[in-house]
């Protein structure tokens, strides 16, 4: 998916010994959004927005380790090490020769390495330089901002796909505001403003401004725009439309003191765990200290100032707790942390309560959105039905104060709220409204200039997109049985000519590690190309199942 | 509790009167329950329920429908079936047509059996409707859901056709049963379409149009249709409208729908999934006789070749399998036809099923006796054939490889005759429908006879054979033996529908049918046998018909037909005359001689009229029959003051482009003398035309031959034309328009002064795509004089933006030749160069061209004319050419104190050494002001740039002394986050460190967020702090940031621990606000911060008891 930026300047962060000013460029290619300020609670934003970018430069997949040089030199070792293995065979002269030609070779080679060596210092040298300068290209997309008539919110979405943070500020940590124009937009950003955060101090006067000024007309023939082109993959934007989709959905709600989250990032800092499960298992008993459990090593700890509020004892796992980590510059100014979790291998939100301004620190199901978790839960469905006209009949009532409760809108369309939710639900999977976990409000936000196809977004693959149809058509039928560490469903996917006879292994963190199917994909492609329509089908519906 | 749907059911037979009525109801959003009340009607019904537990809407649906199907099988049916009353017969003529069929539809009813003979009740229904009874409704009702599916289809088929409004139950309870078969469902949809009455039509379609996606249904709520188009071509792509049906149903009352519903019919593809659709309109559109889209799928069924030819049975057995050519694979031809989402369609078989039901409908509509309909569809259908649907007439054998027959040892062919267009199969029954001697097969071709030929030779050749007989063929044998009066294709037609249809209407007994309708029909068509076309009577009553199908048809000869039956009409001269000019061109520009010819005839015949008639004959002029043609130029060649004085006639001369008139015309043009008022407006008109030509090959021949006519009778004038006219025309799309720009422009500039010719003109010209237009322009760029050209020289440099190499080199050269003279156009270009190299070039090597520019021949005007900022942009700017050339001024450049300490700073960041080097340099030059301004001079600690830094800490270290320093200054090193910089920033600070700012720093770098500065101020904490409270207060954030590193500060936390713990202890009210962190931070789950927290409060705790704490002390 192509996204164009046109930014008048940069953005830049200015620090002098008594005063910082902050100006964000922003897109000047989308409706003018602006907003001048000054900032009042320094220290905390300051903590607030760095978490942020943490969640921008957040990557916490696997990389396996690059092993090419190593594998090239052991291929040249090894003719070294035959050859004294068959010195042994051999007899003395032989041995003599052998001994001197390694010599030679070692001169050889000693002398290559003086010619080569400045080269190859000074390749090295350009390689970390090219690595530096390039930094900006490692971030996906620049993060969103939007100015509403009650608060600044800034939004970013992490290049792993999986986590989502949200920084809102309300009017009280500015000080002078002296104007702003409510709408969303994208904001320069770079690596480099980071460490310019990092000045921000209580004593500094700071400045907190998003330029209006690009919005002018220029009439000097010098103005040079950056203009940005990013083709953003499908599956990345599909990942933080699904996280924000997540939102609208009926959820566990839990309460957690600082420390507590200060544990959890301090057991996760101390053990590193070498072998899955690697899931956190939150452990809720009404009127009882919430309890997280680490696995696989089973260990628990006792949050004893936090008390669950539910009615229902339930065990909830999730996965990806490293994301937390993230966290954990918001401790010492977060008053307390509510936790909202809408199942196992769903995706969590913990939002920080920084006074005036809150976090929200939103994670998917996993860290690695990759085919072994495919088929877990489609949170890009279509909930309920309501007809275009109506849909846009909200989104319109919306707009006009900018945010607003569903309730509310349903009073003012004198529309019923199910259908009022059910359609700010559907714009919320489009990228063009939000919902405020914090406040219970949906806000109108949207992620693109032009709305994005959702048709090319609903499923990440064809196969996907197939399977879910077998379920909804109730082609599948599966049996499902413990087996060791590993749960095996097997199945039986009726196509239109053809029952096929499947299997779907997961193992204890609910990823799919092994399948077999009958069909022609399957059999040329096993799962290097990820599972077929019908693993998938066969996995998904014991999702299925477990709803009915 | 809400009702949602409930439906009552009936049934009465013998003594039994009984009632069932389901109700489906919702419980809440979710919830929903099946109840259901029966029993004697009239009396109190019984109650029940079908779901014991709640259950979901779907499943709701379902067993309602289940229990209304249940409950319809047994004989219940909706309150008017069964409790209609039926008419008494007494006063209907027994032995008449309309009095047999209500007598077999009561025995139907009753179960009776007055006749011998057997007649399916559902085919008893049909004839009924066939033959618009209206006494037979109540029965139809009654029978409508008594027996298999075809008798409900008939039943709903003839209630249509009846337009019965009492039906509108029978129609309602197949149209939203669920379980019904589809095609019985859309027959009942339209049957409810067309009794509804205005508001409930609307609810009904708005019902329809539910089946179809959001986004269609949207667009036709709001009557978008260009929108509608796209989408559905879109679907169509994707091969996913499988709601062609519900759209045609909705088009009923829709013109704009329909036509695009038509418009859908001669896309969609002959195959699943849109096949099954295509069979219910076809159906649909016979029983609304819309013959737009009759005739596009009658045209359709003929054209399109079948999608397999199936050889087996249909019997779903598992060797009746084929190969599917066009799936390739093998299907079981059987099953697969009666299976939901069937992959194969439009067999052979279907192909020639649907052809003989267009060739009934035809012979229907006959029937009906309504020229104006039969005309409608016959003309429309014609209208589809296009000439390459022609095939000539030809003796050919069927099979050229002959039979051997080993009696005579001899091979036998069949020789068939073949008339033209004989697989035409609609167009030969429309056109030769009369001919007796055109003789219609069963693989619905046309032949004209069968011969059988003998040779000794194993493969057929003509001259090598001897005739044996005629073969008659089987079709015409049962003809003559049945009908001997008639041998005409009807009914040969009518025979092939034997096996469909007429098979229980034959065995009819002879005398109960009134015979009067036939009769009529033979005689009529024997009066007119020497017509070969069928039913010349409609033809002949609306003659209007041929004349619409020689202006539309494709196909000569449908030509032939029309023409020649118009010309045998009495009233052909009253007809043609009534032509007026537009229909008479329109047959002069057609493409088939037959219309020209016609068109042709007519002007003759309206000579007197039209020969004065200057605009028609100027556009006879350019149409495509030559005697036409001819007729007029003789006409202007006559007189040619009249015609070549009007305007509009002389540009419709120079617009023609016929080959043939070529010469002719620009003789006549060369030979006539135009006053000059009248050039000028031709001029002006020609070139107005000219402008609204698109770019096309065609429009530049024609435009090319327009010029070159032009300029022949009005050279002078074009030379006259306005600049203005002349920028229009470069900006034109057509190439054709740009060149005559540049040649008037030529033209032009010979005669004025340089001067004159606009500047934007020439811009224009340097924009050109065309090299040509370029170098014209480049031209009169170099012709303008020096002087004029400075007051221009804004637009001058401008110019610098250009695309092309040429056009930027020719400016340069100009700038330059001015600049000698006018040092003040050199600065100003100089500035515009440089926002050039800062801007991405516009081709290839153009930075190279402004960098030779700005190094050859500006250097003595780089300190005058750039200002200091311009020199920086040019440094940063992304392209190395233009960094290079930054880099060459900045060695020049003298006023270097302008710039401010920022932009040297940044100069120390760049990323060529050459360019880093000048900033120390300059560091080293200027120390003095560099002193002055060192709050920003700091900044070039942060540089990314080893060197530079590496630089900045030993000029620091070696030039800068105590009294250079303050406060701000060192904890604003220390502020950076770069680790190097850090250490550095408390180096200095621990080296220049004044015990009166200790507080100060303490505030300020407390509020640092790295972990070494944290641990650097805890230094602070012990002197500074200690029984500050105030100052102790403010640290608030500093100490709970540090408690809560996680696995990290061990010693940092260690220290402020014992530091709150020591303050704590001072007094309560610091205890009060030690107690605040420490209680906070105790929740931890790490067990020394948590003993020391613990130990922490329980000292605190003892001191001032009332403090408010999670720690309870016992005892």
């Amino acid at each position: 998916m192509l996204f164009d930026y046109k930014y008048s300047g940069s953005t830049i962060v200015n620090n002098t010994s008594t005063s910082t000013g902050m100006s964000f460029s922003p897109d000047t290619l989308r409706e003018p959004t602006f907003f001048v300020g000054k900032l009042n609670q320094k220290i905390a934003f300051r903590e607030a927005i760095s978490a942020l970018h943490d969640v921008v430069i957040s990557d916490l997949r696997f990389f396996p380790k690059d092993k090419e040089e190593y594998k090239l030199w052991a291929a040249e070792q090894e003719k070294l090490w035959l050859s004294d293995y068959m010195a042994d065979f051999q007899i003395e002269n032989v041995r003599a020769r052998i001994q001197e030609l390694k010599e030679e070779l070692s001169a050889v080679q000693k002398e290559k390495r003086t010619v080569m060596g400045p080269f190859n210092k000074a390749k090295s040298a350009y390689f970390d330089y090219l690595y530096k300068n390039d930094k900006d290209a490692w971030f996906v997309l620049d993060p969103v901002i939007t100015v509403h008539p009650d608060e600044v919110f800034f939004e970013c979405f992490s290049k792993d796909e999986s986590s989502y943070g949200k920084l809102s500020c309300n009017y009280n940590i500015f000080t002078e505001i002296s104007d702003f124009k409510c709408g969303t937009t994208n904001i320069d950003y770079s690596e480099g403003l980071y460490n310019e955060f990092q000045k921000i101090r209580n004593y500094k006067d700071t400045e907190f401004k998003i330029d209006p000024s690009g919005f002018e007309a220029k009439t000097t023939n010098e103005q040079v725009y950056k203009e940005v082109k990013i083709d953003l993959p499908d599956s990345w934007v599909r990942g933080f439309l699904q996280v924000s989709s997540a939102m609208t959905l009926p959820a566990t709600v839990l309460d957690l003191h600082p420390m507590d989250i200060f544990s959890l990032c301090q057991y996760l800092r101390r053990f590193k765990e070498k072998k899955g499960p690697r899931a956190l298992r939150f452990v809720l008993e009404p009127d009882k200290p919430i309890k997280a459990v680490f696995e696989p090593s089973y260990d628990e700890i006792t949050f004893h100032r936090s008390i669950f509020q539910g009615n229902e004892a339930k065990t909830i796992r999730i996965w990806g707790r490293r994301r937390l980590l993230i966290l954990e510059r918001l401790i010492p100014i977060a008053r307390n942390f509510k936790v909202v979790l809408l199942g196992s291998g769903l995706p969590s939100f913990f939002i920080a309560d920084l006074g005036d301004m809150s976090y929200t620190l939103g994670l998917s199901g996993w860290t690695k959105n990759d085919w072994s978790t495919a088929g877990n839960f489609d949170l890009m469905a279509p909930r309920t039905n309501v007809d275009l006209f109506t849909q846009e009949k909200v989104f319109n009532a919306l707009k006009e104060n900018w945010f607003e409760s569903s309730d509310n809108l349903a009073k003012k369309l004198n529309l019923d709220p199910s259908v009022v939710s059910a359609s700010l639900t559907a714009y919320t999977q489009a990228g063009r409204v939000i919902y405020d976990l914090n406040l219970g409000v949906y806000r109108v936000r949207e992620l693109t200039q032009e709305p994005l196809n959702m048709k090319a977004l609903r499923f990440a693959s064809p196969q996907e997109e197939v399977a879910n149809q077998y379920i909804t058509e109730n082609r599948v039928k599966i049996t499902s049985n413990v087996n060791g560490d590993k749960l095996q469903i097997k199945g039986k996917v009726t196509d239109k000519n053809y029952t096929y006879d499947t299997m779907a292994v997961l193992d204890k963190d609910n990823r799919l590690i092994e399948g077999y199917c009958e069909c022609s994909f399957y059999k040329s492609n096993q799962l290097k190309k990820g599972p077929c329509e019908h693993i998938l089908a066969t996995r998904m519906a014991l999702h299925a199942k477990a709803a009915v | 509790m809400k009702l949602i749907k409930q439906i009552k059911l009936f049934y009465k037979e013998g003594n039994s009167d009984k009632v069932y009525e389901i109700d489906l109801c919702s419980i809440d959003a979710n919830n929903y329950v099946v109840n259901f009340r029966y029993g004697r009607r009239g009396a109190v019904l019984k109650d029940g329920t079908k779901t014991p537990e709640y259950v979901s809407a779907e499943k709701a649906q379902i067993i309602f429908d289940k229990l209304e199907n249940e409950k319809k099988v047994k004989g219940y049916a909706s309150e008017i079936e069964t409790l209609i009353d039926l008419p008494s017969l007494e006063s209907v003529e027994p032995n008449s047509i309309n009095g047999v069929i209500l007598q077999r539809l009561e025995d139907a009813v009753t179960g009776r059996q007055t006749f011998n003979t057997q007649w399916k009740t559902s085919r008893v229904i049909w004839k009924a409707g066939l033959l618009d009874i209206q006494e037979a409704v109540p029965y139809i009702i009654k029978l409508a859901s008594k027996g298999d599916d075809l008798q409900t289809y008939s039943a709903i088929w003839a209630l249509i056709k009846l337009k019965s409004t009492a039906a509108t139950d029978v129609f309602k309870s197949n149209a939203f049963q669920a379980k019904q078969k589809e095609y019985i469902k859309n027959l009942a949809h339209e049957g409810l379409l067309g009794i509804l009455k205005e508001e409930e039509r609307q609810k009904h379609i708005a019902v329809i149009l539910e089946t179809l996606p959001q986004e269609a249904k949207y667009y036709i709520d709001k009557k978008d249709y260009d929108a509608l188009v796209v989408f559905l071509q879109e679907e169509l792509a994707n091969n996913s409208i499988n709601y062609l049906t519900a759209l045609y149903l909705a088009s009923k009352f829709d013109a704009k729908l329909h036509e695009i519903v038509v418009f859908l019919l001669e896309a969609v593809p002959f195959r699943p999934p849109y096949f099954k659709h295509i069979r219910a309109i076809y159906k649909l559109a016979h029983i609304r006789v819309d013959s737009d889209a009759i005739a596009v799928l009658a045209y359709r069924f003929e054209d399109e070749n079948p999608m397999f030819t199936r050889t087996v049975s249909l019997e779903d057995e598992y060797y009746n399998s084929q190969f599917i050519a066009v799936l390739n694979e093998r299907v079981n031809i059987g099953k697969e036809l009666r299976a939901k989402d069937s992959k194969i369609a439009f067999s052979n078989f279907t192909k020639l099923y649907f052809q003989k039901n267009s060739l009934r409908f035809l012979k229907e509509l006959d029937a009906a006796t309504d020229s104006k309909k039969y005309l409608r569809f016959a003309v429309s259908i014609l209208s589809k054939y296009t000439e390459d649907n022609y095939t000539k007439a030809e003796k050919s054998p069927i099979n050229t490889y002959g039979q051997y027959n080993y009696n005579d040892r001899k091979y036998y062919y069949t020789v068939v005759d073949y008339p033209e267009c004989s697989n035409l199969l609609l167009l030969s029954t429309i056109l030769f429908g009369n001919d007796k001697k055109r003789i219609l097969t069963s693989k619905m071709k046309f032949i004209l006879s069968q011969e059988i030929f003998s040779s000794s030779h194993y493969y057929y050749s003509e001259n090598e054979v001897t005739k044996v007989s005629d073969k008659i063929p089987a079709a015409q044998n049962n003809t003559n033996t049945e009908n001997q009066n008639t041998g005409s294709v009807l009914d040969a037609a009518k025979k092939v529908f034997s096996t469909f249809f007429g098979k229980k209407e034959e065995k009819k007994p002879q005398s109960l049918i009134v015979p009067e309708a036939k009769e009529e029909e033979k005689v009529a068509i024997e009066k007119v046998t020497n017509r070969l076309e069928l039913f010349p009577e409609h033809w002949d009553a609306f003659p209007e018909a041929y004349i619409q199908l020689l202006m539309e048809a494709q196909m000569n000869i449908i030509h032939q037909f029309a023409y020649h039956n118009l010309k045998a009409r009495n009233d052909f001269d009253t007809l043609i005359n009534r032509f007026d000019e537009a229909s008479i061109l329109k047959l002069l520009n057609s493409d088939f001689a037959i219309p020209n010819n016609l068109g042709f005839e007519t002007i003759v015949l309206k000579n007197a009229t039209l020969s004065t008639n200057v605009s028609f004959i100027g556009d006879v002029l350019n149409s495509k029959t030559e005697s036409a043609r001819n007729w007029a130029k003789n006409h202007i060649a006559a007189n040619p003051a009249l015609f070549l004085n009007d305007i509009e006639c002389v540009i419709k001369l120079i617009f023609n482009e016929i080959p043939d008139l070529k010469n002719w015309i620009s003789s006549t043009l060369e030979n006539f003398a135009f006053t000059e008022d009248k050039a000028k407006v031709i001029t002006g008109k020609v070139i107005v035309d000219l402008l609204t030509f698109e770019e096309s090959p065609a429009n530049n021949t024609a435009a090319t031959l327009a010029i070159e006519r032009l300029k022949k009778i009005a050279a002078s004038q074009l030379e006259q034309l306005s600049w203005d006219i002349v920028a229009r025309l470069i900006s034109s799309e057509l190439k054709t328009n740009n060149l005559l720009a540049s040649s008037i422009l030529i033209l032009k500039s010979e005669k004025t002064a340089s001067k004159e010719i606009p500047f934007s003109l020439i811009a224009l010209f340097l924009e050109g795509e065309s090299f040509e237009i370029r170098k014209n322009g480049i031209q009169l760029l170099n012709n303008y004089q020096e002087d004029y050209l400075l007051t221009l020289s804004e637009s001058l440099l401008d110019l610098l933006n250009a695309a092309y190499p040429d056009v930027l080199e020719a400016v340069v050269g100009r700038i330059k030749q001015l600049g000698r003279s006018n040092a003040a156009i050199l600065s100003a270009a100089l500035r515009n160069t440089v926002y050039a190299m800062i801007r991405k070039e516009k081709f290839e090597g153009a930075h190279l061209v402004f960098k030779k520019f700005i190094l050859e021949e500006t250097t003595q005007l780089w300190n005058t004319a750039l200002e200091p900022r311009d020199v920086i942009k040019l440094i940063h700017a992304h392209y190395r050419e233009s960094q290079l050339t930054g880099y060459e001024i900045l060695k020049q450049y003298t006023r270097k104190d302008d710039f401010t300490i920022r932009q040297i700073i940044s100069l120390g960041n760049h990323e060529i050494l050459a360019i880093r080097q000048w900033c120390w340099n300059y560091f080293m030059d200027r120390k003095e002001r560099i002193r002055a301004e060192r709050n920003n001079a700091l900044a070039i600690l942060d540089t990314t740039w080893d060197d530079t830094r590496a630089f900045a800490f030993h000029f620091f270290k070696t030039e800068f002394d105590e009294t250079d320093w303050d406060l701000e200054c060192l904890i604003s090193i220390v502020d950076s986050v770069l680790p190097a910089v850090e250490q550095f920033g408390k180096e200095i600070i621990t080296r220049y460190f004044n015990p009166d700012d200790g507080v100060t720093y303490l505030t300020k770098l407390s509020q640092h967020p790295s972990v070494n500065i944290q641990l650097f101020v805890t230094n602070y904490l012990n002197t500074y702090a200690v029984d500050n409270l105030p100052k102790i207060k403010e640290l608030d954030f500093y100490f709970r940031s540090v408690l809560t590193r996680v696995h990290k500060s061990r010693i940092a936390k260690q220290r402020i621990f014992q530091f709150l713990h020591e303050e704590g202890k001072k007094s309560e009210e610091a205890a009060i606000f030690v107690t605040e962190i420490i209680d906070s931070v105790s929740a931890t789950a790490s067990i020394q911060d948590k003993a020391t927290c613990i130990a922490i409060l329980t000292d605190l705790k003892t001191l001032y008891p009332q403090l408010h704490t999670h720690l309870i002390l016992k005892n």
